[in-house]
């Protein structure tokens, strides 16, 4: 019961970044038909600002959180004007595999610029633990679990109520039929693309809350997250959001109960049945 | 009934003769959109090779042609969701070749596009109100909306309903009374009684006419020759992508050679 208990816990927090990280995904998949492998490197980098924010000017990740999402936000804006928009003019293939190239471009800068060396912010504001006798619930982990949740809670309002966000839906319906209405696609990929690396910097300064600081660590999150985003039904936000908390407990229930080296077996395993028996994913219809 | 504007147009020098002239028959006469010598296409292949017409302000112009003989592709290069190969469409005066889609909604011209393209996931209200989007004023758009509502009860009875679980004769409502939320001067549907009952094409029918008798200027195509030279007041054939005979739609319905080539007759 506590090992099951305390691996959900784990599961959940492990799953809302991976939440973010997916939302941001589908985000982009369902605005400009982008497959985005750089969302893991956006959670890197926004790691790094919270780091040096914390080193130089005490900054609590808590704190860094705004600085980070406006940060990565400017940083996708201008990767989307300089990168995307262009290979979007191209063949598919480069489309496709655009992204993928800019991961490993960051990946290499970050060794470059901050070694490959693991790092961590040693003092946080929220520390200590709650005991409930069969867990112990690490207040270090549920700061970014609640961050998250609030992130992606901002992102539904954001795209349901605001007049951008209701043009960025539009888009990704009917991209013709926004434009027939007045909307110019080109301004709603950019500030969806900016947006997915806001929200994937969110949840990478949220991660060093308690996670080490170092250039590969969005690799798995990115992996993991994809899966994520086809659980949910490519293209769903909120399937994307559910897929990653799944993939997360996913995550923890075969680390613990399987032996750890089997891993990636175990999500694979469900991530093959999956595609086998729902291929339009959890939240995807019929 | 007022048609009033809510979409504020740019200043436009030219196109205002005939608004305010008090003798109400000559000004039907101006030219609101004039398409010359237009071709356009889809990777180097050419479609349209030469089209030619004049849409003079408050008529209803329709545009026919068998399948496959350019009309969409006329339309979509005189919209700008293609760029036009060549060729000049000028609107009030002004020349818009190859103006984006959300340009032209700014100057007053609203596209129903051949298949609806409604936003699916969103409700018919949340459709309408895209539709508005370049409107900024709410109580300006609620307005609209009640007008667009009194036009098509039926949309209104539908508005918390999921656009894509409609029918085809609600969701081409939908699509028509979208167009019109921002309020257009010109309206352009590509065949909106595509795959309808023949019901349902009269009802469509009748709404296109109603439209036009609030002022709004119509461009419409239509496979349906017929029914549509009765409802048109001028008309185009569009032939392996040329226009080739053009009329008042009375005439053409009379006229022999159209008969035979385009009526089935
Ligand atoms: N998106 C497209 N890409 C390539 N060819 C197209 C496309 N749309 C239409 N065509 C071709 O252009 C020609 C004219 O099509 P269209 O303008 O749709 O005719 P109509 O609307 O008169 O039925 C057809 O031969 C059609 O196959
Ligand atoms: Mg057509």
């Amino acid at each position: 019961m506590g090992m099951f208990m305390q691996a959900l816990f784990e599961g959940v927090i492990n799953g809302s970044t991976l939440a973010l990280v997916a939302m941001g995904i589908a985000l982009v998949w369902g605005v400009m038909g982008i497959l985005s492998f750089s969302q893991g490197e956006f959670l890197m980098i926004a790691m790094f600002c919270s780091f040096y924010l914390n080193l130089y000017f005490g900054f609590d990740p808590i704190v860094s959180l705004p600085f980070c999402m406006a940060v990565m936000f400017v940083i996708g804006i201008a990767i989307y004007k300089l990168i995307i928009s262009r290979a979007l003019r191209g063949p598919v293939l480069s489309q496709r595999l655009i992204t993928f190239a800019l991961s490993m471009v960051l990946i290499n800068m970050a060794l470059l610029l901050f070694s490959g060396s693991f790092k961590t912010i040693p003092k946080v504001m929220i520390s200590g633990s709650i005991d409930l006798g069969f867990m112990v619930l690490s207040k270090q982990k549920i700061v970014p679990f609640i961050i998250s949740v609030c992130v992606a809670g901002f992102m539904f309002w954001f795209l349901n109520k605001t007049r951008m966000g209701k043009a960025i839906r539009a888009v990704s319906m009917n991209k013709t039929a926004a434009g027939l209405v007045g909307i110019n696609p080109e301004k709603t990929y950019a500030i969806a693309f900016g947006l997915s690396a806001a929200i994937a910097g969110a949840a990478g300064c949220a991660l060093t809350y308690f996670y080490y600081i170092y250039p590969n660590v969005g690799t798995n999150f990115q992996l993991f997250g994809f899966i994520a985003v086809v659980m949910g039904g490519f293209g769903s936000i909120p399937g994307a959001f559910f897929g990653g908390l799944i993939m997360g407990v996913a995550d923890a229930y075969t680390g613990v109960y399987m032996n750890p080296a089997f891993k990636y077996v175990g999500i694979c395993v469900v991530f093959l049945l999956l595609v086998q028996f729902r291929p339009k994913g959890l939240f995807g219809g019929k | 009934m007022g048609n009033e504007s809510l979409v504020k147009t740019q200043a436009d020098p030219v196109g205002e003769a005939g608004k305010a002239a008090p003798d109400g028959a000559i000004t039907d006469k101006e030219i609101l959109l004039e398409v010359v010598d237009l071709q356009a296409g889809y990777n180097d292949m050419t479609v349209v090779r030469d089209v030619c017409f004049t849409v003079r302000k408050g008529e209803i112009l329709a545009i026919l042609g068998s399948n496959g003989s350019g009309k969409t592709t006329t339309l979509r290069a005189l919209t700008g969701t293609i760029k036009p190969m060549g060729g000049t469409v000028r609107y009030r005066g002004e020349d818009i070749t190859g103006l984006p889609p959300y340009e032209l909604v700014e100057k007053g011209i609203a596209m129903v596009p051949e298949g609806r393209m409604l936003f699916g996931g969103m409700s018919v209200e949340d459709n309408l109100l895209m539709g508005a989007y370049l409107n900024r004023d709410k109580q300006a758009i609620k307005k609209r909306l009640d007008l667009v509502y009194g036009l098509f009860p039926r949309v209104q009875e539908r508005k918390r309903q999921i656009a894509n679980t409609l029918s085809g004769g609600e969701q081409q409502m939908v699509a028509i009374a979208r167009g019109l939320m921002s309020d257009p001067q010109l309206l352009i549907l590509d065949e909106p009684s595509l795959g309808l009952m023949p019901i349902l094409v009269q009802e469509i029918f009748r709404f296109v006419k109603e439209i036009a008798d609030l002022g709004v200027t119509v461009v419409i195509v239509e496979q349906n020759a017929m029914d549509t030279l009765a409802l048109c007041d001028y008309a185009i054939v569009i032939q392996n992508g040329e226009s080739v005979i053009e009329g008042v739609g009375q005439e053409l319905l009379a006229n022999e050679d159209v008969k035979r080539a385009y009526l089935g007759g």
